[in-house]
């Protein structure tokens, strides 16, 4: 993977003059990979087209003596290339693309992970902040001894698959990690799964990526990434606190009442 | 420079049938996509959803809306007759089916509004469950093209008293008419029935 | 009494001639152009300058004096009216009254021969139900809360009452739609009908110039799926005014069944069809000026002209790639991924045949031409820029940032926006007798068109490195610091761009009052509205025109003494 990226650096770091936030996310090269090969195809591409332009205003710019020469372009011959260029285009590019992009979907990014070792959280957005809550030492959701820490603050441990379930409260909203090059939409009524890992600790902004009201621009929340034994740690201290007196949040807290699934049934 | 022999008539008279049948036909296929896109996404609200709130109709407003279909199917065919004297050219005929056809459709607004106001009082209004709102839009969407087919029904009545050749308006007119009667059908079976 | 003495009111106001009814589109569209236009000025400004009050130059003094935030100064909820206003007003009151309105009324039954639309009234009637679309939009800013703040693409439950905007601005916005959608209906009834029906003799559909085919095509992507948008508005009306929740689930919802996703569906089933049927006016327009000036043939005519329909068949089938990450099955996805990606093949090849039509061209560089070329430039990075979009995985980071805005201002703003520059270009003579400032236009060119690119290149460069949309105050976000300088450097080309449109204005009004007189062909243009005379009366041509050619017979070696021939002229024996 470190190769990979080291590649990726060398090559790329000149098109995109801003760089993308810090990949730390195990699948993140993936969709950086396939960006970076349009990039490629489109400016070899784009770059004949535009040499070719500038060949054309060149050469062929209307002065005396020079006729423009007859061609309607639809000999065989001219079709016949016309649509081989068409398709080597779409050969070179399109295919590829799909094939890549097909493989990262069937690899990663629709391939959940499964079985214990994973950490599963429920997300629930509302405008405009973020709750969160955990399973508890029960591992079952909608328990008594559900965990949910303030709102905006959501802790990993680092190097484990995290899966999430998210449904909205209200409008449309989604969950946005620049830093793991993900997004996924939250809609009331309908509960999402997207799942990622993250293989560096520290912490990352989460953002809202569908407009949802007035304070969208800063709906802001704060993925920390830790050991697995701060990670633990955390989980303790929110245990403390007390349990979760209402089975859903307190709405004096400003966290909506009845909020919480049932584990949706993993189906992928 | 052209002469004589080079310069010839449009062909196509923009008032000839196909022409404006083509403009209704196209008109007709746009209202059809309307109805289809809310057909489609009732079909689609149903099946996606966990909790359908299939509120009943009671028994009086049902046998209305029954024989109301009914009623605009007649009026369809009482169209179809008055083409049929219009090809004969048997103006007087002509006028007295159109004339049934103009009866039946007010009739069938007024069934449907007498429907609305039964299905209301009943609690049955729009915002007391999915399938009432569903049944309301449809059925207030066709009413309104209703009143604009009674509408050119009416400006054909006055067109073939005036004596004008009006095949081609009745044709026209005959089809927006037959096309409500269909979406109507459409609906009926839809949304009651199923 | 003379038969056809007209009136002030049925010769200007209310005219049946579509000439009269092109020019009142024209200047709808130009109207609210500079109107979107200038929102555009206004929302560079809140980015670069956010929460500072308006300069004088941008009418602070008068503007957003009641601002919340203080006299004004743009707030988060103006904003956000902003960008939804200024989206809406651009699609459907400016490129569409522009392109498919102006130009579609003015060319179409000139370029086919005929003598007016089949259906004159039903003309007349859908301009002033534009008009009253274009008063019930602008009344929504008379309203004390203001104006629709969903995004034009006004996503339930946010444009429902309990997405918490306040205020009747929605309901206002989505009444004028759909009024605007009715007028749309009738122009495509009327557009098909004529372009089916009137074609002169001896003008075969592969005869007619490519304006007309992208213009027919368009009419019937509008005839198709303006009333799915209108079911969808509908809708969403009554889930606004009449309490329904057709749209509206989870905990905000009394009655259960609602669905927030179907309106995306209906939306984007008419939404990805409209960015086609704002384009392909344009794609007709700039084939026939490439080869205008390019004094050959379009090259591959045929080709281009099916390649334009399939792109136009296959517009219906890929909605679901602006829905990504809405959580749709893999299999559906994937599906949507694969149609998407098969449109490239079509507009690679008909973008490859303007290519091969300016190939051994003599090409003059007219005004309308730099135009027809630079949408060359733009259309062909901003459809390779769909490619990121396109692809599942790239979208995933990219769906909603400012990569999106920077792909479609290419494919729309700039495309389509130059092509309805080159097309005003070309055919202000036909329509006014006079030409415009050459010069002028040069300025107009050269100041637009690099001041888009440094825009618009630079906004897919925030959206790579991250910067999502929507945003009223980036500078909230840790991890768009790096982009936030970006902004401003884009404000600055932005009214540059603005200011060059004012350059356009004065030119097109001093022109139409003091250009200089236009000969009836100063282009040597080939097609049919370039042979009669400006002013065109009423009916357009005296003799039916007879068709021997196709509409792009320049350099044809069996001319003698010009290097051109119209389509109704025979050639010399």
């Amino acid at each position: 993977m470190n190769q990979v990226k080291k590649i990726n650096k060398f090559f790329f770091s000149g098109i995109w003059f801003l760089d993308p936030p810090k990949d730390v996310s195990v699948d993140g090269w993936r969709i950086d990979n396939v960006i970076q090969y349009i990039d490629v195809v489109i400016m070899i591409y784009f770059g004949i087209v535009a040499l070719a332009m500038l060949y054309f205003i060149i050469k062929y710019h209307a002065r005396p003596g020079h006729k423009a020469i007859y061609d309607r372009g639809d000999t065989k011959k001219h079709v016949g290339i016309t649509l081989g260029m068409g398709l080597l285009v779409f050969l070179s590019i399109d295919v590829v693309i799909e094939g890549l992009s097909f493989r990262d979907l069937n690899e990663a990014f629709w391939n959940f992970p499964k079985g214990d070792n994973v950490v599963r959280i429920e997300v629930m957005p509302q405008q405009f902040a973020w709750n969160f809550r955990y399973a508890g030492n029960d591992n079952t959701f909608g328990t008594e001894d559900d965990l949910i820490p303030s709102q905006n603050i959501m802790h990993i441990p680092v190097n484990k698959p995290v899966v999430i379930q998210i449904a909205s409260y209200d409008v449309i909203h989604s969950f946005y990690l620049p830093n793991f090059r993900i997004k996924i939409d939250a809609t009331p009524g309908m509960i999402n799964t997207m799942w990622f890992q993250a293989t560096e600790t520290g912490t990352f902004e989460i953002a809202c990526a569908e407009f949802c009201g007035n304070s969208h621009y800063r709906m802001k929340g704060y993925l920390t990434v830790e050991s697995e034994e701060d990670y633990n740690n955390w989980l303790q201290s929110l245990d403390e606190e007390g349990p979760v007196d209402e089975l859903w949040g307190d709405e004096d807290e400003g966290i909506p009442i009845r909020w919480g699934w049932a584990w949706k049934k993993e189906a992928i | 420079m052209k002469t004589l022999s080079t310069v010839k008539e449009f062909p196509i008279n923009k008032n000839d049938h196909f022409t404006q049948s083509l403009g209704m036909i196209i008109t007709i296929g746009s209202l059809a996509m309307l109805f289809i896109t809310l057909l489609v996404s009732y079909g689609i609200l149903r099946v996606r959803a966990n909790i359908w709130n299939s509120q009943t109709i009671d028994t009086l407003p049902l046998i209305l809306i029954f024989i109301n279909t009914g009623v605009i199917l007649f009026s369809s065919y009482t169209y179809f007759k008055g083409n049929k004297s219009a090809v004969i050219h048997n103006r007087l005929t002509t006028q007295k089916w159109v004339n049934t056809t103009i009866f039946l459709g007010f009739i069938f607004l007024i069934f449907q509004i007498v429907i609305w106001f039964i299905l209301t009082s009943n609690g049955f209004i729009m915002t007391s469950s999915q399938i009432s709102a569903v049944f309301y839009l449809l059925s207030g969407l066709h009413g309104i093209h209703i009143i604009a087919g009674l509408i050119l029904l009416i400006w054909l009545n006055i067109k073939i008293q005036l004596m004008e050749n009006n095949h081609l308006h009745l044709k026209l007119v005959g089809m927006f008419w037959h096309f409500l009667t269909i979406v109507w059908i459409v609906i009926f079976s839809t949304v009651i029935i199923i | 009494m003379n038969k056809n003495h007209k009136s002030f009111w049925t010769k200007y106001i209310f005219s049946k001639d579509h000439k009269v009814i092109g020019k009142q589109f024209l200047w709808l569209g130009i109207f609210f152009l500079l109107f979107g236009g200038f929102q555009a000025m206004l929302i560079r400004w809140s980015l670069s300058n956010t929460m500072e009050p308006l300069p004088w130059w941008l009418f602070g003094n008068i503007l957003y004096q009641n601002s919340p935030v203080g006299a004004g100064i743009i707030g988060p909820d103006a904003y956000n009216q902003l960008f939804t206003m200024h989206g809406t007003i651009m699609i459907f009151w400016a490129i569409t009254p522009l392109l498919i309105g102006a130009f579609g009324n003015f060319c179409i039954p000139l370029q086919i021969g005929a003598p007016d639309m089949v259906f004159p009234k039903l003309n007349m009637i859908s301009f002033w139900v534009m008009f009253l679309a274009s008063i019930t939009l602008l009344a929504s800013y008379l309203l004390p809360q203001g104006t629709a703040a969903s995004g034009w693409t006004s996503y339930p439950p946010l444009s429902t009452p309990v997405g918490g905007i306040p205020g009747q601005g929605q309901t206002l916005w989505t009444l004028s739609l759909t009024l605007a959608g009715i007028s749309t209906l009738m122009g495509a009834i009327n557009y098909i009908t004529t372009i089916v029906r009137l074609r002169a003799p001896g003008m075969g559909y592969f005869k007619m110039p490519l304006t007309t085919w992208g213009l027919f095509l368009t009419s019937i992507l509008n005839a198709v799926f303006v009333p799915i948008i209108a079911a969808g508005l509908i809708i969403l009306l009554l889930d606004n005014v009449a309490g329904t929740q057709f749209l509206i689930a989870g905990q905000k919802a009394t009655i259960p069944g609602g669905d927030p996703l179907l309106y995306q569906h209906v939306f984007w089933i008419f939404g990805h069809p409209e960015v086609y049927i704002l384009i392909l006016p344009a794609w007709g327009v700039v084939s026939d000026l490439l080869s205008v000036f390019s004094r050959k043939p379009a090259f591959g005519y045929k080709v281009t002209a099916i390649c334009m329909s399939t792109i136009a068949a296959l517009s219906g089938i890929v909605w679901g790639h602006h829905m990504y990450t809405t959580g749709m099955s893999p299999l559906l996805g994937k599906a949507f991924m694969f149609l998407t990606l098969i449109i490239s093949i079509p507009s690679s090849i008909f973008f490859l045949n303007w290519l091969g039509t300016l190939w051994r061209g003599s090409l003059k560089f007219e005004v309308p031409m730099l135009f027809a070329m630079s949408v060359m430039w733009v259309f062909g990075l901003g459809g390779l820029t769909g490619l990121y979009n396109a692809t599942i995985t790239s979208d995933i980071y990219l769906h909603d940032t400012y990569f999106v805005v920077g792909h479609f201002h290419y494919t729309m703003a700039a495309s389509v926006m130059f092509g309805a520059f080159a097309a005003v270009y070309f055919w202000f003579p036909k329509m006014f007798g006079r030409k415009m400032n050459k010069k002028l236009g040069k300025i107009h060119f050269w100041f637009s068109f690099i001041p888009l690119n440094l825009v618009f290149f630079n906004m897919m460069v925030m959206g790579y490195a991250g910067h999502h949309r929507r945003i009223f105050n980036p500078s909230e976000y840790e991890f768009l610091k790096p982009v936030l300088g970006l902004n401003d450097f884009m404000t600055t080309a932005a009214f540059i761009l603005g200011i060059a449109q004012v350059i356009f204005v004065i030119n097109f009004v001093f022109s139409l009052f003091k250009g200089q007189k236009s000969e009836r062909n100063p282009w040597e243009a080939a097609t049919l509205e370039w042979t009669i005379d400006t002013p065109i009366p009423h009916g357009n041509f005296t003799e039916v025109p007879t068709i021997y050619h196709g509409p792009h017979e320049y350099g044809n070696p069996l001319l003698k003494d010009k290097d051109w021939i119209s389509q109704s002229e025979p050639f010399p024996l």
